[in-house]
């Protein structure tokens, strides 16, 4: 029978032990520190291109064939970006990105110029950025040259763009109806897409929202993973270090290998929840604005999933801790735990490499058979219901943590069977033979 | 009614049989001697009463009842391979291994911290381990295992690694807490503290028991029939001594021959003139005991 008083002095000790290592402080608060800061360095360049984009580009024509009749500077029309898009950026506060988006066609100013030479020494000087020429035959070849400086110039295919948009406009002028003529500039003015549930049920359809909707449990499931296999981590540093530190025939002589287990399982578990909670916290407090966009983009929340994954993974963290704290305790040091226990890592992750078939079939024999077996069912049931919701059985959820619950207990068993054994191994790694010898003999 | 009980305990690993059938008490408040050479299963016997691996057979009783895990929040335990927790502060490091044998947190702490004082640590509270000498974690460990003051505490090699004056200190502990009428279970390979602590001892040669009894009584079955006098000036002649020797300008060792007691041997050098200054059975150290033991295999 556990006594829990022991299993929280060990549970206390994990935990204090953990939140305090410098190596944990920094994981857990500098890592989005340095992710805003590695976010904030990669910007720089796409900041400064954006800039230079906004100013106003000058490109010299030179047009022998005379179609585009310039008398003047023409400033090119600009390109309208999806209506999608432009919502999920307004509704995020991204104002300022909708204006430069629209407006960056617009900053192109086609200037004509009489002779190839002239133009060629403003682009040498810098006044201008390329020169476009339209040859003589160009109506009948549709061929254009241009010219830009040495070098790599990220406006030069905006420019052609914006160029194409000028000459569309002038070979369509008066040529034919104006209606007819927005067609041929826009053919597909507005589209608005339905997706019909397997119910019959006729939904607006997004495909940002859409497209949210699978990458949100995805990155949901990811940071949850990743935290389970970072608490896991912790296990094997601490019980790997009893072993170097030789502190374990005293902990054996205090307590029960299933109080240690429970112990260290909770009290790193904890710090690993702990961190979770401050990454989730800082993301949600940097990133208030981004429920405005999801909920613009037309993404509902799979409350269903978020619910299943908040009692999946603790589950998941259990089993997963005890097999992987069990098997690791084996090893001698801690790369011979992590290598031991890889095994229970690499079968949690046989979701994510059937990624690609549970999201394009999430209720598939795949997915219904994954959802069973307890290494993958917390990442299959949370993906099921973020992907098909209506395609999953509340029995499917319910037999799934059943399992996953029975497979805990055999898990803890088993686990600090192997903690017992692998507490008292000393010297080489052991073969499997001398593990069943000693659990037999430690039984 | 012993405090703690071993009966016929037997156990094999695999081919290797560690423990042949081993009974003894250890009664309550006394030092207890658990000797033996290396290998011997001294040590598999306290992993079986430290709960840490299971008897195959045979019986233990603790405290007078059958044993059972919740007893030893009431024992304490020095093992062998022992180390603590390099990162983790000293007064951290009590405070945990208090609270796990049911001490509450903050009563840990204190205690900690006394046990500090005592041991001459107490700026060492905030350390880290990593900080501590060899000696200092030394004792830093014995005062993890008798802080939360165990009615039972197994040493074992509690003074490998400690100078003359910590062994000293260790020493005092073990005799308070006999005087405390609490018992002691000290397993050592040093035989001139055993002579010095403990009251009864047990050897172990081979998994069985070959020595068992009071420390006086078992040095004397394993002594010949040997005084040694102190007299000021000459030894007179006496009877019934098979063989003298001189072991410094005053002292002598006598071997008394069959019918001879150590009595009337002092009775007829007094009748003889003898200034008899010292006079003390000459008894078999607890070292020579050990090694025929060991050598013959044979209690």
């Amino acid at each position: 029978m556990i006594r829990w008083s022991k299993v929280r002095a060990v549970a206390t000790f994990e935990f204090v032990g953990t939140v305090r290592r410098k190596g944990y402080l920094i994981a857990t608060f500098g890592m989005p520190v340095f992710l805003l800061l590695y976010i904030g360095l990669v910007s720089i360049p796409g900041i400064i291109a954006a800039k230079k984009e906004a100013e106003t580009k000058v490109y010299g024509v030179i047009d022998r064939s005379g179609v585009l009749g310039m008398a003047g500077d023409v400033e090119a029309r600009a390109v309208e970006l999806p209506p999608e898009v432009v919502g999920a950026l307004r509704a995020s506060g991204r104002e300022d990105a909708v204006d430069r988006a629209l407006a960056w066609q617009g900053n192109a100013v086609f200037r004509p110029y009489p002779d190839l030479d002239a133009a060629l020494e403003d682009l040498r000087d810098k006044r201008i950025e390329g020169v476009f020429v339209l040859p003589g035959d160009y109506l009948a070849a549709g061929e254009i040259d241009d010219y830009v400086r040495e070098g790599w110039d990220t406006g030069a295919s905006g420019a052609r763009q914006a160029l194409r948009n000028v000459l569309l406009d002038r070979l369509l002028a008066g040529r034919i109806p104006a209606d007819v003529a927005d067609r041929v500039r826009k053919p597909i003015a507005r589209s608005e897409s339905f997706s019909v549930a397997p119910g019959g049920e006729v939904r607006p359809r997004s495909k940002l929202g859409e497209a949210a909707r699978i990458i949100l449990p995805i990155i949901f499931v990811l940071l949850l993973f990743v935290s389970i296999m970072m608490s896991a981590g912790y296990l094997l540093q601490a019980t790997a270090a009893e072993k170097e530190n030789k502190v374990v025939e005293v902990l054996l002589s205090s307590a029960d290998p299933d109080e240690i287990l429970a112990g260290k399982l909770a009290g790193l578990g904890g710090a690993g929840l702990l961190q979770v909670t401050v990454w989730f916290g800082m993301a949600l407090a940097a990133g208030g604005a981004f429920a405005g966009a999801l909920a613009a983009i037309g993404v509902d929340v799979p409350w269903a999933a978020l619910v299943a994954a908040v009692v999946f993974f603790p589950a998941t963290y259990l089993f997963l801790g005890s097999l992987m704290l069990g098997t690791g305790s084996l090893g001698g040091n801690l790369r011979e735990s992590q290598q031991m226990s890889m095994v229970w890592s690499l079968l949690a992750a046989v979701p994510m490499i059937f990624l690609g078939l549970l999201m394009q079939e999430p209720n598939g024999t795949i997915g219904r058979v994954l959802t069973w077996i307890p290494f993958s069912a917390p990442v299959t049931v949370v993906l099921r219901l973020s992907l098909e919701p209506a395609g999953v059985a509340w029995w499917e959820v319910a037999g799934s943590f059943a399992v996953l619950l029975v497979s805990i207990w055999v898990a803890l068993r088993l686990g600090a069977r192997l903690f017992r054994v692998g507490m008292l191994l000393t010297g080489a790694r052991p073969k499997l033979r001398e593990i069943l010898r000693q659990a037999k003999l430690t039984g | 009614m012993p405090l703690l009980a071993f009966r016929d305990v037997r156990k094999s690993y695999g081919d290797t049989v560690a423990l042949r059938g081993v009974s003894f008490d250890v009664e309550a408040g006394e030092v207890f001697g658990l000797l033996g050479p290396n290998g011997a299963g001294k040590t598999t016997l306290i992993r079986i009463l430290m709960d840490i691996i299971r008897a195959d057979d045979g019986g233990v009783t603790l405290f007078g009842e059958p044993h059972r895990r919740a007893a030893l929040d009431r024992v304490g335990y020095l093992p062998e391979e022992r180390g603590l927790y390099a990162k983790r502060s000293v007064i951290d490091v009590l405070t945990y291994f208090g609270t796990l044998k049911g001490l509450a947190r903050r009563e840990a702490r204190e205690r900690g911290r006394r046990w500090l004082e005592r041991l001459e640590l107490a700026e060492t509270a905030d350390w880290r381990i990593e900080r501590l000498s060899k000696g200092m974690s030394q004792k830093v460990q014995i005062a993890a295992t008798l802080l939360p003051e165990p009615e039972l505490v197994v040493l074992d090699e509690p003074f490998s690694g400690l100078d003359p004056v910590n062994a000293r200190v260790v020493q005092e502990l073990i005799r308070a807490r006999r005087d405390a009428g609490r018992t002691t279970i000290l397993s050592t390979h040093g035989m001139s503290q055993v002579e010095a602590l403990c009251d009864r001892v047990a050897l172990i040669h081979r998994g069985a028991l070959m020595v068992y009894g009071p420390v006086d009584e078992v040095r004397e079955r394993y002594s010949s029939p040997e005084v040694r006098v102190r007299v000021e000036g000459a030894l007179p002649e006496v009877s019934g001594v098979s063989e003298v020797v001189r072991e410094d300008d005053a002292t002598w060792r006598l071997r008394l021959g069959d019918g001879r007691t150590p009595a009337d041997v002092l009775a007829e050098l007094v009748r003889g003139g003898a200034a008899v200054e010292r006079y003390e059975r000459v008894l078999a150290p607890m070292e020579d005991i050990f090694i025929r033991v060991v050598r013959e295999g044979a209690p």
